[in-house]
C-alpha cells in the first residue's frame, strides 16, 4: 500500500534519519502536536483499517522499547523479547490480528535510533541470551527501503555477543542489509505459507518463491535464517501444499543455516472475524472448523491442528532431522502428539531456542 | 405536528362515506381478529373516536381501522362519530396514526416496521430518532431505524413471521443485508420451523458459512434434498423441524467436531456408568481436563457407585476416550 499522507510529531528533530525517510517517501509531513489528528484522519475514513495503511505517523515510542512477548494463557510461549520499533503494516493480510488489536490501527514509525541504544545496551550487558525481534506488532522490514533502521539494528547487534536479532518479514526488502558486517548476530526470518494462501490472503506480500530467493541471497551473505509457518491454514489439499513449501525451502537454503522453524495455525480473537468478513468478503479463512480455545481465541479443532502439524513436521524431518522446530502457542497435548515431546518446565522452550541461537549465531554469555 | 388542533372537528359521518380500503395510515395488521372488539362495541359503543381525514367526497382513516371494521362486522350502517380534519398535512396524519397505536400498547415488530416505513415518507431517520419518544413512546436511534427500514423492504411474509415470533428482529436484519433471492430462502426456512432467536442466528450463520466453505451457491444449498426433507417433514411440530435443521447444519458446518462428539458420546454410553454418574469431556476437546460428576444420598449408594467406577477404570474404552 502506498503511503499518501505523512504525519510527524512537532517535537521530533529533522535529523538525518527523518530527512532520509521523508526524502524517500517524497512527502512533506504534516506536523502534529500529538496523535489526535492522526486518529481523527483514520477514524473518519469509511474503512479505517485500509486508510491506516496509507497514513504514516512518525513519532517517538513513548512506552516500553523492549518488552516480553505477551504470549497467551494456557499455551506454551517461546519467551521472545520484543523490540518495539513501530506498529501496523502496509501489507494487507486478511488474517492479520493487528486489524483488531489496535483501535484504531495506526502505522507508526518510531523515530530516534538513540532511543534504542540504552535498552539494547542494557540487555547486551546481561548474563543471558536474548532473542530479540521487531516483528510482533509490524513487519520487520516494511520500511527497509526508506529507513536506515534495519541497518542500524543489524550493526548494533553485530557488536555484542549475547543477543540475536530476528527480523521477520513477508517482503524481499533486504538490499540495505546484504553487505553489512552482521557478525552472524542477525537472523533473517520469513513467514511462509502456501502459494494459494499467499495469493488469496496475503495481499501486497512477496510471493513464496521471491521470499525464498531472497532468503537464499541472504544465506549467501552469511546471514542465518528462520522460517515461520504461521498462520497455517486448513483447506482442501493443504497438507500437500505445505509439504511443497517445505520442499521449496530446502531446495533454496541449507538446513544448517536455519536457526529454527516455528509452526502455528490460524487463531484469532473472535472480533477479528467480522473484520475479515467486511474487508475480505471473498475470503473463506474464518470458516474453518474453529472452536473457542482456552485463551478465548478461536482455534482449529485440535485433532485437525495435530494432523496438519504432524504432516508438516514429518516432512521437515525428512529434509532436516535435527532442525529445531517449535510451536507458537500450543499446549502439551499438541506438542506430545505431533512433536513427540513437550517442553514441560517453565522456560524450557525458551532454553531450547537459546541453545539453537547460541549454536548458530555463536552467542556467549 | 403542526398546530392544527383548532381545525379538528367532531363530526357524524356515514360509515359508507369512509373508505376503509385506503390503508395508507394503517399500522395494525389487516387480518387481525376483531370479533372481541365488535362484541365490545355492541355492548358499550365506541369509547374512543376514530380519526378520519377528508378526501374529496369521502374520508380516509387515520386511526381506528379496527373500530370501524368492527362496526361493519356488526352490520352497522348508520353514522359514526369521528374526529376529522380537512387540511391536515400528511406527515401529521402519519404521526397521529403511529402515536395512536404506540401509546395504547407496545407495537409488535411488524407494526413498528410499518410505522417506520410510514414516517420514512416524511422524515429522515435522524429526525425520526430525535422525535421517537413522543411518537413511539420509546427512544429509537437512527441506526436502528435504518435497520428497520431495510427489514421493511423484505417481502410481506417477513412481517407475519416477525409477529408470529418465528423470526426475530436480529435475524430479519441479517436477512435484509443479503441478496433478495437468498433472503427468500431464509424466509422459506423460517416459515417452516420455529426456534429461538439465538438459534435462528446460528442457522443463518451456519447456512452461509457452509455455502462459503463448500463453495456452493447458498440457493443451491437451500434446494438440497436433506434440507428440503427437513423443511417439508410431515411433522407439524415446527420446533422439531427447527432442531432437525439446526443439527443438520451444525454437523455439516463442523464435521470433524461433530463426528468426534458422536464417537465419544457412544463410547461414554458404552461405559454404562449408571444413573447418577456423569462423565464430561473437555469443551470442544481443547482442554485436557475431564469431569466426573457423581450423585449419591447415602454411604451405601456412594460405595456402590465408587465400586462401579472402579470397574470402569479398567475398561479399555475409557482409555480410548482419554486418548481422544
Amino acid at each position: 500500500m502506498k503511503i499518501t499522507k505523512l504525519f510527524m510529531d512537532t517535537d521530533l528533530p529533522l535529523d538525518d534519519e527523518i530527512q532520509y525517510l521523508t526524502s524517500k517517501l517524497k512527502l512533506t509531513p504534516e506536523m502534529v502536536p500529538d496523535s489526535q489528528p492522526v486518529y481523527d484522519s483514520i477514524n473518519l475514513a469509511k474503512d479505517p483499517i485500509s486508510e491506516a495503511k496509507s497514513i504514516l505517523y512518525i513519532t517517538r515510542n513513548r512506552g516500553a522499547i523492549i518488552k516480553e512477548c505477551p504470549g497467551t494463557s494456557h499455551y506454551t510461549c517461546c519467551d521472545y523479547t520484543i523490540l518495539h520499533t513501530g506498529t501496523f503494516c502496509t501489507m494487507d493480510c486478511s488474517y492479520c490480528i493487528l486489524q483488531a488489536y489496535f483501535h484504531p490501527p495506526v502505522l507508526q514509525y518510531f523515530a530516534g535510533f538513540d532511543n534504542f541504544i540504552p535498552p539494547l545496551d542494557h540487555i547486551f550487558s546481561q548474563n543471558k541470551i536474548y532473542r530479540v525481534g521487531t516483528g510482533e506488532y509490524t513487519d520487520s522490514l516494511i520500511w527497509e527501503k526508506i529507513s536506515q533502521g534495519p541497518r542500524f539494528l543489524v550493526e548494533k547487534f553485530a557488536k555484542q555477543s549475547n543477543s540475536l536479532l530476528e527480523l521477520k518479514t513477508k517482503t524481499t526488502n533486504v538490499d540495505s542489509l546484504l553487505d553489512l558486517d552482521h557478525n552472524g548476530k542477525t537472523v533473517l526470518a520469513w513467514s511462509v505459507n502456501t502459494p494459494e494462501i499467499i495469493h488469496s490472503e496475503e495481499k501486497g506480500t512477496a510471493a513464496l518463491t521471491s521470499r525464498l530467493e531472497t532468503a537464499k541471497l541472504c544465506e549467501a551473505k552469511g546471514y542465518k535464517l528462520a522460517f515461520h509457518f504461521d498462520p497455517m491454514v486448513i483447506y482442501e489439499g493443504c497438507e500437500d501444499a505445505y509439504k511443497k513449501v517445505v520442499h521449496s525451502i530446502f531446495s533454496h537454503v541449507s538446513p544448517d543455516n536455519i536457526v529454527w522453524i516455528s509452526i502455528g495455525s490460524f487463531r484469532f480473537m473472535p472480533q477479528l472475524k467480522s473484520t475479515i468478513e467486511k474487508r475480505f468478503p471473498s475470503s473463506t479463512i474464518p470458516y474453518g472448523e474453529f472452536i473457542l480455545g482456552l485463551d478465548n481465541k478461536m482455534r482449529y479443532f485440535k485433532p485437525l491442528r495435530i494432523h496438519l502439524y504432524k504432516t508438516l513436521i514429518d516432512t521437515i524431518r525428512e529434509y532436516a532431522p535435527h532442525i529445531l522446530v517449535y510451536f507458537c502457542m500450543e499446549d502439551e497435548e499438541v506438542w506430545e502428539k505431533s512433536m513427540g515431546f513437550f517442553p514441560q518446565k517453565e522456560g524450557e522452550l525458551g532454553h531450547l531456542l537459546d541453545k539453537s541461537a547460541a549454536a548458530h549465531c555463536k552467542l556467549i554469555y | 405536528m403542526s398546530d392544527s388542533s383548532d381545525e379538528i372537528q367532531i363530526a357524524h359521518i356515514p360509515l359508507d362515506k369512509i373508505d376503509l380500503a385506503d390503508a395508507r395510515y394503517q399500522i395494525s395488521g389487516k387480518d387481525e381478529d376483531i370479533t372481541a372488539l365488535a362484541l365490545s362495541i355492541k355492548e358499550t359503543g365506541l369509547t374512543s373516536l376514530p380519526f378520519v381525514k377528508v378526501m374529496g367526497d369521502f374520508y380516509i382513516v387515520v386511526t381506528g381501522f379496527k373500530r370501524l371494521k368492527a362496526l361493519v362486522h356488526n352490520n352497522y350502517a348508520g353514522k359514526v362519530v369521528c374526529q376529522t380534519i380537512s387540511r391536515a398535512p400528511e406527515v401529521d396524519c402519519a404521526v397521529r396514526a403511529v402515536c395512536d397505536n404506540a401509546f395504547q400498547r407496545e407495537l409488535t415488530p411488524a407494526q413498528l416496521i410499518k410505522s417506520i416505513l410510514l414516517l420514512s415518507q416524511f422524515m429522515e431517520p435522524d429526525l425520526m430518532a430525535s422525535r421517537s419518544l413522543g411518537i413511539f413512546n420509546t427512544r429509537l436511534n437512527a441506526v436502528y431505524i435504518k435497520d428497520l427500514q431495510a427489514i421493511g423492504n423484505l417481502p410481506q411474509q417477513v412481517f407475519e413471521l416477525l409477529d408470529d415470533n418465528r423470526l426475530c428482529l436480529k435475524s430479519a436484519r441479517k436477512i435484509s443485508r443479503i441478496t433478495p433471492d437468498l433472503a427468500d430462502c431464509f424466509i422459506g426456512i423460517f416459515s417452516a420451523i420455529k426456534t429461538s432467536s439465538s438459534k435462528q442466528m446460528e442457522i443463518i450463520k451456519n447456512f452461509l458459512e457452509i455455502a462459503a466453505r463448500e463453495d456452493i451457491n447458498p440457493r443451491d444449498l437451500y434446494l438440497e434434498k436433506p434440507i428440503r426433507e427437513i423443511l417439508f417433514h410431515d411433522s407439524k411440530d415446527l420446533g422439531l423441524k427447527g432442531n432437525l435443521l439446526r443439527n443438520y447444519l451444525m454437523e455439516r458446518r463442523f464435521p470433524s467436531l461433530s463426528k468426534k462428539r458422536r464417537d465419544i458420546r457412544q463410547k461414554i454410553n458404552s461405559l454404562k456408568l449408571g444413573s447418577g454418574i456423569k462423565l464430561t469431556v473437555p469443551e470442544n476437546f481443547e482442554g485436557t481436563t475431564y469431569c466426573l460428576c457423581l450423585d449419591f444420598k447415602t454411604k451405601v449408594e456412594f460405595t456402590d457407585k465408587v465400586a462401579s467406577l472402579n470397574g470402569v477404570s479398567t475398561n479399555p474404552v475409557l482409555e480410548d476416550i482419554l486418548k481422544r
